[in-house]
């Protein structure tokens, strides 16, 4: 079971173990990590799941799509390793991910 | 003959039609309708009746050939919300529809998705940093203005019922002359629900409106940041979006943005006022505006319930739903008040422990527009706090109260200050 780091803006670390196949907003949500809203329930609708997720671990992921691209252009506080978690799926690999947590969702 | 430059003026009701008393009359409900759901929710989740029937309140002619089932719980509630292929918002077109046109609230996905992917840039949080700084700060100090010097005030005929209607105006940039009556037949519209003849009439002059107005903006934008001009001129796949899309959109808007957050507004000046310690608290540390407006729109948001409609037979909370045959009423008041996921839930706490209520909704069809909203309430509340010195209520007139089964909203909010 990958185990998940989410670092909240004030440095707060929450560590969940996730399920390989659900998304990084799923293991959060289903854990409380507070920082990740995901009003939209995971479709890549309402921008409330953004995080950051960096290097190395940003290479272990797929590039967003053409629609998570577009959300995450109107996230606040976006920065170079914004993405939407309910986009990005576990897989073995991401075993240790470390997840920033923005400032705000709203 | 070249294209028309100046619009017409927009048209009133033929009568003196006052559609803001008439939908109050018509959702009408003796005491308060909490109580009656706790009980119901203590014995079951879900039940084979309409939630509209149960309180007397008359039912929606658009739905009669269907059966209502009302839906309490929390988990079921979310459940709902949660599965759009497995419950549709298409029952919503029945009423809504006839409404506001082919809006999205009315969609299913692909459509659905499709076009609010677009319409969603305008409402996403960076494009809210626009507003925030000078368009909404203006509304909301005009407004108090007018009645900073008296002393004392009631906020629901001079703020609530105007604050977010005025940005809605602003940000449509509509001549002031036009702002009364389009507002007027914009909630005119839901009389299609109760009062067809007078549905009819607002439908007819606000669409003609929106319609030629949306022509003349899309050929020329009216300032830089003309919101019109953007949506008249947004794109899916290289075409432009379909008029009727557009029309629909600003139709609805004045409900989905305005109404909702007139109620939600003043419900919750009614949880802080009516609570002055917490209302304290809040007014000496800022940190817990946030925390009061989403326990404000938990203890008493402003719409009861939405519908959907099951796309295959299946069963919910024990109860049997087959397509064409029953709607629900999903009733996301009840859920905010589940035993089961918040402690003393009839009480406006604003210290209870943090956890999504469902006052926006959840899943696909999640208001568009809650980070405006948010945005807009807490300028708001923050500016009565700084600008109304020792706010309190005035002891010679009754108290507030939240009331209402359809939209649920708060009665006069008589306030003193120094």
């Amino acid at each position: 079971m990958p185990t998940i780091t989410f670092v909240a803006h004030d440095g707060t670390e929450h560590s969940v173990f996730a399920h390989n196949g659900q998304s990084v907003m799923q293991a959060a949500v289903n854990n409380s990590v507070p920082g990740l809203v995901a009003d939209c329930g995971g479709l890549c609708t309402c921008a409330t799941c953004h995080a950051y997720i960096d290097a190395p671990w940003a290479d272990r992921i797929p590039v967003p799509s053409a629609e998570e691209r577009d959300m995450v252009d109107f996230a606040l506080y976006k920065l170079s390793g914004s993405r939407l978690t309910c986009q990005v799926l576990i897989t073995p690999e991401l075993d240790g991910l470390i997840v920033r947590t923005p400032l705000s969702q709203t | 003959m070249s294209p028309s430059t100046v619009a017409d003026r927009i048209e009133d009701f033929d009568d003196d039609f006052d559609p803001f008393s008439a939908q109050l009359l018509a959702e009408r409900v003796n005491g308060d309708p909490y109580l009656e759901l706790a009980r119901l929710r203590a014995l079951a989740p879900v039940y084979d009746m309409d939630i509209r029937a149960h309180f007397g309140a008359p039912g929606d002619p658009n739905l009669a050939h269907l059966k209502g089932i009302t839906v309490l719980g929390y988990q079921e509630v979310n459940a709902v919300l949660g599965d759009a292929d497995l419950w549709s918002n298409r029952v919503n077109d029945l009423f809504l529809g006839k409404a506001f046109g082919r809006a999205i609230v009315t969609m299913d996905s692909p459509d659905h998705s499709m076009y609010r992917r677009l319409f969603q840039r305008a409402f996403l949080p960076s494009m809210l940093e626009r507003y925030k700084t000078t368009m909404v700060p203006k509304i909301v100090d005009g407004l108090i203005n007018s009645f900073v010097k008296n002393g004392r005030a009631e906020l629901v005929s001079n703020f609530t019922q105007h604050f977010a209607f005025g940005f809605i105006h602003a940000l449509m940039e509509l001549p002031d002359e036009d702002r009364r009556v389009f507002q007027k037949l914009a909630v005119g519209q839901l009389a299609v629900s109760y009062d067809p003849p007078h549905g009819d009439e607002a439908v007819r002059k606000l669409s003609r409106y929106i319609d030629q107005m949306v022509d003349m903006r899309r050929r020329q934008p009216i300032s830089d940041l003309d919101f019109v001009h953007a949506i008249a001129t947004a794109e899916i796949d290289g075409k432009l979006l379909p008029q009727d899309i557009v029309v629909a959109f600003f139709r609805i808007l004045m409900n989905a943005g305005g109404d909702t957050s007139y109620h939600g507004f003043g419900n919750i000046l009614v949880g802080l006022l009516t609570n002055p310690d917490q209302l304290e608290q809040v007014k000496q540390d800022r940190t817990l505006v946030a925390a009061a407006i989403e326990e404000g729109l938990r203890w008493n948001g402003p719409v009861m319930f939405v519908f959907r409609e099951p796309t295959r037979e299946t069963q919910i909370g024990g109860v049997t739903v087959r397509p064409g045959e029953h709607f629900l009423n999903v009733v996301i008041g009840s859920s905010n008040r589940d035993e089961s996921r918040w402690e003393r839930p009839e009480v406006f706490d604003l210290h209870r422990k943090q956890q999504r209520h469902a006052s926006f909704g959840f899943g696909a069809h999640v208001c568009i527009g809650q980070h405006l909203a948010r945005m807009e309430m807490t300028l708001a509340l923050n500016a009565l706090l700084d600008r109304l010195p020792n706010l309190r209520l005035n002891p010679q007139e009754a108290p507030p109260q939240v009331k209402g089964l359809v939209m649920r909203g708060a009665s006069p909010i008589h306030v003193l200050f120094d």
